[in-house]
């Protein structure tokens, strides 16, 4: 998992105009125990979907949720159309949270694993432990696979 | 080597597998196919030198075409590997020492409706994507009872199948005579979680794996 966003400022005495926000005072460690115990870590097609939707849910509560939730959020991803691979790819592409992925689904599409500089776009993907390919329309060639598993 | 590089596991489903230049995945441990194609040979897939670390391998639906070659393999990986896991059909196509050297750490997979014996198998495991009634419990606990002794050790069967107050009275009676029958012939129920879908989820049990490890480690294959 990467590392620990910074605690939030602490400020020993809110203003009483601001609302208090209880969850935005937990210790970090406490956040990210939370977070994580709240989904499973590895894609499991039953689970998926509501795992993702909890993240998003998650991200919500706050700032300090958002950054702890978010890479959780991006560990684990599938991608079924050209749409999810297009918005993938913008995502992790301009924020450089391409190596958040560690688990990686793609069902019925090339983009990745047949397009013919596959082997650079999966060099941002170096921390994929887990790659599912099913039924990508014109087949794959392994060799694309040593961008992550190269010396 | 780069400390982030990482690829463990590989899992490909339903898609054609086209020749490449040689490669490498140095990390990857648990690989599996599924109906899968290929316009290379399966072992230039498989090859040592291409999985250097690889530990399970499940191969499900191959074309029959592959069958030569995949007895190749097997004796080629058998070694190195923890665990395979292999469609109970699979076992036609293999000769009597392939099956016999096989058997040792392979779980063999069967459609619980078409199961019509034990196989001569030490490791089986049963899947059904409908409910399993009734009457194909009873099958199974009359082909148990009626296999005097079985080279069958290990029977993996969906969570569900385990016998408790939920289930319907009969069932429930059915699925304990089961168990009362593969105890009778010294046969070890497992009941663990299978792939909600086979294309997606990860069909290599965790616990054969990990009997097959310790068993490893206790010198024993």
């Amino acid at each position: 998992m990467t590392s620990l966003p910074a605690l939030p400022p602490d400020s020993t005495s809110p203003s009483p105009s601001l609302p208090f926000r209880p969850f935005s005072r937990l210790p970090t460690e406490l956040v990210q125990h939370i977070t994580e115990s709240t989904v499973p870590l590895s894609f499991h097609s039953k689970t998926f979907t509501e795992r993702q939707t909890t993240l998003r849910s998650v991200a919500l509560v706050s700032r300090l949720f958002y950054q702890i939730a978010q890479p959780i959020l991006l560990a684990v991803v599938k991608l079924a159309s050209r749409t999810q691979h297009d918005m993938f790819e913008h995502k992790v592409g301009n924020n450089g949270e391409a190596s958040w992925t560690t688990e990686l689904v793609v069902q019925g599409s090339t983009k990745f694993f047949g397009h013919h500089d596959a082997r650079s776009r999966l060099v941002s993907h170096i921390q994929l432990r887990l790659i599912v390919l099913c039924g990508c329309v014109g087949g794959v060639k392994l060799d694309v696979l040593e961008g992550l598993a190269s010396e | 080597m780069d400390p982030h590089v990482d690829l463990r596991v590989l899992r490909l489903y339903n898609l054609i597998i086209h020749n490449s230049s040689p490669f490498v995945l140095p990390r990857v441990e648990e690989l599996i196919l599924l109906a899968v194609e290929t316009t290379s040979t399966l072992l230039n897939l498989l090859k040592p030198s291409a999985l250097p670390s690889l530990l399970a391998l499940a191969l499900w639906s191959i074309a029959d075409e592959h069958y030569p070659e995949l007895e190749a393999i097997t004796f080629l990986l058998i070694d190195r590997l923890e665990m395979i896991s292999l469609d109970v059909e699979s076992l036609e196509r293999f000769s009597p020492a392939t099956r016999l050297r096989l058997d040792a750490k392979t779980l063999f997979d069967h459609d619980f409706n078409l199961v019509r014996s034990l196989l001569n198998v030490a490791s089986l495991r049963l899947h059904s994507e409908a409910e399993v009634a009734l009457e194909q419990v009873e099958q199974i606990r009359n082909i148990v009872r009626n296999t005097v002794s079985p080279v069958l050790s290990l029977l993996y069967l969906a969570p569900d199948l385990e016998p408790a107050p939920h289930q319907a009275a009969m069932k429930n009676a059915a699925l304990r005579s089961l168990e009362v029958a593969c105890a009778e012939r010294k046969i070890d129920i497992v009941y663990e979680e299978q792939p909600q879908d086979w294309t997606l989820d990860s069909g290599v049990s965790m616990d054969f794996w990990r009997r097959m490890k310790e068993r490893k480690a206790k010198g024993g294959g």
